[in-house]
C-alpha cells in the first residue's frame, strides 16, 4: 500500500508538471504501449509495459506500469527518462526505476508451512536502448523497438513454528534475496 | 528507413536475447539459522534450580493456577512463580530454573515439572527458595528434538547457539521451499499442565493433568499415570496406549479428553491406575486442545503446523453418551489455539484475532458477545470470573464478571 501511495503522489506530481507544460506549449504528450521478452538464467518470460508522459525537444519524461513474469510475477510502477537522438528520433536511451507490486508472492514459498513475515519495498530497473519507426502517413505514431538490460529485487522473511504440535512453538526464520537480471525486448506502438 | 530493414534489426534485437541469457545470472540467497544445542551435565543444572532473583517474562508457555500463584512457563527455561493475591497488582516473586520444561501442574507444597524425557518433584513451599525432592525418569519417552537431535544420558539442553547462514539459492529451490531444511529446531512432543481439575487448574494446551492422586501425562502415543498418594514421592506407574499423535490433555470428573491430531479419546478413571479407553471421535488432521464438560466438547482445529492441512474451526461435540460422541456443529474461526468454559461462557483463543468470548447456551448457535484484541492468544484459564490469558508477549488478566464489559485487570509482559 506504501508504494501505491508513493506512486500516486508522484502521479499527481507529474499531473501538475504536464499541464504546466502544455501551458508553456513546451512540451508534448508521448505513449508507449508495448509488449515483449525477458530473458535471463531463469529462462524467458512474457513482459508489457505502458508509459505516458511529456516530450520536450530531446528528452521525455514519463511514469510507467508494466506487467513482468521473469521469475515471479509483478507489476512494475516506475519513472522513466528518455532522450533522443536526434531530437526527433528515431534512436532513444532509457532509464526506468521504481517499486513494484508482487503479484503471486504466495508462489514463492509453501504458504502451508511458512507466512510471511516481512516485506521490504521491492525493486524495478531497467536501461537501454529504442528505435521509432514512423511509417508513411504515421500521423505521429511509429513502431517501436526497445532492447534493455533489465533487473529485479525483492526481499522478503518468512517464518514458521514448523513441526510443533505443542505451542508456543519456536519459530524459525528464512530471509530470501532476489536479485534478478535479464535482458530485455520490447516491440509496441508509440503515440 | 525501409520495413524490411527495421524487421531484420527487430528479428537480430530478439535472438540476441538468446545469445546472451547465457551470461546473466540471477542472485538468490536465503539466510537462515543453524541452531546448536548446548548441553549442561543435569546434576549441575538441577543444582541451580533457583535463580537469584525473579526473571522478566520472555517467551511465555503454559499456565496453571494454583491458590494464589499462577506458575507460568518460560519456555524451555523453566517456571515463573507469580503470586496472583491481588490479580489488579500480580507480583513475579520467583524463577525456577529447568531447561527444557515446558508444562507444569502443582498438587499441595509440590511442583511437578517436565525436564526432558523426566519427571521432576519441587517442593515450593517457599517458592522463592524450592528444592528439588525427586526426579521419575522416563515419563516422557518420546520427547525428542528434530534433525537428530536426541537426549545425551547425563546431559541436558540448556541453551541454543545460534549462527545465521547465507547460501546461494536456485529457483527451484524457491518455488519448492518448505521446512527450514538445514535448520535444527526444538520439537515439542511433551510437556505439562492440567485441565481445570481439584487441585488445580491449568490450560487446555496442556500435557499433564492431576485428578485426585493421580499426575496423568501424554507423550505421542501414551497416557502415563503418576501416583501422587505420597505427593513428594511419585510412583510411576504402567502407561497406556492412548493412542496416536496425543497433543493435550483436559480432566473433567472422572474422565480425560485427550485431543490428539486426527481426534478427541475419551478415558475413564473409574480405576484411576490404568484408564481405560471410552470412545474416539475423528476429524481431519489438525491440531487440536479440548475442553469439556457434562453433555458437550469443545475441539478446536487449527492449520498452519505440522500436524496437517486442516481448516481453522471450532468443533461442538455431544459427549452426553460418551460412548459415542458426535459432531453438532462446527464453526469457521481464524487461527484458534487454547479454549476454556466457564457455565455457558466459552472463551476461544484464536489466534491474532485475540481472545473471543461465546455464548455457549444454545450450542448450535453460538453467538460471539466481545473479543479481546490481543496478538498471538494461545491459551486462557477462566476461574472465578478471572480470565488469564497466555500470549505472545505475556500473560493477561481481565475481569468477566459482566462478559459484555470484560476489564483489564493487569498485565505482565515481555520487557
Amino acid at each position: 500500500m506504501k508504494i501505491i501511495a508513493y506512486f500516486a503522489s508522484i502521479l499527481i506530481l507529474f499531473l501538475l508538471f504536464c499541464k504546466a507544460g502544455r501551458a508553456q506549449d513546451a512540451w508534448h504528450y508521448r505513449s508507449r504501449v508495448a509488449a515483449g521478452l525477458l530473458s535471463g538464467e531463469a529462462g524467458r518470460a512474457f513482459q508489457a509495459q505502458w508509459i505516458s508522459g511529456m516530450q520536450q525537444k530531446s528528452n521525455l519524461l514519463a511514469l510507467g506500469v508494466g506487467y513482468d513474469a521473469y521469475l515471479y510475477k509483478s507489476m512494475p510502477l516506475f519513472v522513466s527518462l528518455n532522450h533522443y537522438l536526434p531530437a526527433a528520433g528515431p534512436l532513444y536511451f532509457t532509464l526506468k526505476a521504481g517499486p513494484q507490486l508482487i503479484l503471486n508472492r504466495k508462489k514463492l514459498y509453501d504458504a502451508t508451512t511458512y507466512k510471511l513475515d516481512k516485506a521490504w519495498p521491492a525493486f524495478y530497473w531497467s536501461g537501454g536502448a529504442g528505435y521509432e519507426w514512423k511509417w508513411k502517413d504515421a500521423k505521429g505514431k511509429s513502431l517501436l523497438f526497445e532492447f534493455s538490460y533489465s533487473g529485479k529485487r525483492l526481499k522478503q522473511r518468512l517464518s514458521s513454528s514448523g513441526f510443533c504440535v505443542d505451542p508456543p512453538c519456536q519459530i524459525q526464520t528464512e530471509t530470501y534475496l532476489y536479485n534478478t537480471q535479464s535482458w530485455s525486448f520490447l516491440m509496441g506502438m508509440c503515440f | 528507413m525501409k520495413p524490411a530493414a527495421t524487421l531484420i534489426r527487430c528479428l537480430l534485437a530478439v535472438s540476441s536475447l538468446w545469445l546472451l541469457s547465457g551470461c546473466l545470472k540471477d542472485h538468490l540467497t536465503k539466510t537462515y539459522s543453524i541452531l546448536t544445542p548446548v548441553y549442561k551435565d543435569k546434576k549441575e543444572v538441577l543444582a541451580q534450580l533457583n535463580a537469584p532473583q525473579p526473571l522478566s517474562v520472555e517467551q511465555p508457555g503454559k499456565i496453571y493456577l494454583y491458590n494464589q500463584y499462577i506458575f507460568l512457563n518460560e519456555i524451555d527455561k523453566g517456571v515463573h512463580v507469580i503470586d496472583n493475591s491481588n490479580p489488579s497488582h500480580p507480583v513475579n516473586i520467583a524463577f525456577i530454573a529447568i531447561p527444557g520444561n515446558r508444562d507444569i501442574a502443582v498438587k499441595g507444597h509440590y511442583l511437578y515439572a517436565d525436564f526432558n524425557t523426566d519427571l521432576l518433584c519441587i517442593d515450593i513451599s517457599n517458592p522463592a527458595h524450592s528444592s528439588l525432592i525427586k526426579i521419575v525418569p522416563n515419563v516422557f519417552p518420546e520427547r525428542f528434538w528434530n534433525y537428530g537431535i536426541a537426549s545425551v544420558p547425563g546431559k541436558v539442553i540448556v541453551s541454543w547457539e545460534r549462527r545465521d547462514t547465507t547460501v546461494m539459492i536456485s529457483r527451484a529451490d524457491i518455488e519448492g521451499s518448505s521446512w527450514c531444511r538445514e535448520c535444527v529446531v526444538l520439537e515439542t512432543f511433551s510437556s505439562t499442565s492440567a485441565g481445570k481439575s481439584a487441585p488445580g487448574i491449568g490450560g487446555s494446551m496442556a500435557r499433564m493433568a492431576i485428578v485426585g492422586d493421580y499426575l496423568y501425562a501424554v507423550d505421542r502415543h501414551t497416557l502415563t499415570p503418576v501416583s501422587l498418594a505420597n505427593p513428594d514421592n511419585p510412583g510411576l506407574l504402567a502407561p497406556v496406549n492412548a493412542g496416536w499423535d496425543i497433543e493435550t490433555i483436559y480432566p473433567f470428573e472422572d474422565k480425560l479428553f485427550l485431543g490428539s491430531m486426527g481426534g478427541m479419546f475419551v478415558f475413564d478413571l473409574t480405576d484411576p491406575q490404568k484408564p481405560q479407553n471410552l470412545s474416539m471421535f475423528d476429524h481431519a488432521r489438525a491440531c487440536d486442545p479440548v475442553v469439556a464438560n457434562n453433555q458437550h466438547a469443545f475441539v478446536t482445529l487449527r492449520e498452519g503446523t505440522g500436524c496437517g492441512p486442516s481448516k481453522n474451526q471450532l468443533l461442538v461435540l455431544d459427549v452426553t453418551h460418551i460412548e459415542h460422541p458426535w459432531l453438532i456443529k462446527d464453526y469457521e474461526m481464524s487461527n484458534p489455539h487454547g479454549l476454556a468454559i466457564d457455565g455457558n461462557l466459552l472463551f476461544i483463543c484464536d489466534g491474532n484475532a485475540g481472545l473471543k468470548i461465546f455464548d455457549a447456551s444454545d450450542v448450535r448457535e453460538l453467538q460471539q458477545i466481545g473479543r479481546i484484541p490481543l496478538a498471538d492468544t494461545y491459551d486462557v484459564i477462566a476461574w472465578n470470573k478471572k480470565l488469564i490469558v497466555v500470549a505472545k508477549n505475556g500473560i493477561w488478566q481481565f475481569d468477566y464478571t459482566d462478559p459484555q464489559h470484560i476489564q483489564l485487570l493487569s498485565s505482565i509482559v515481555k520487557q
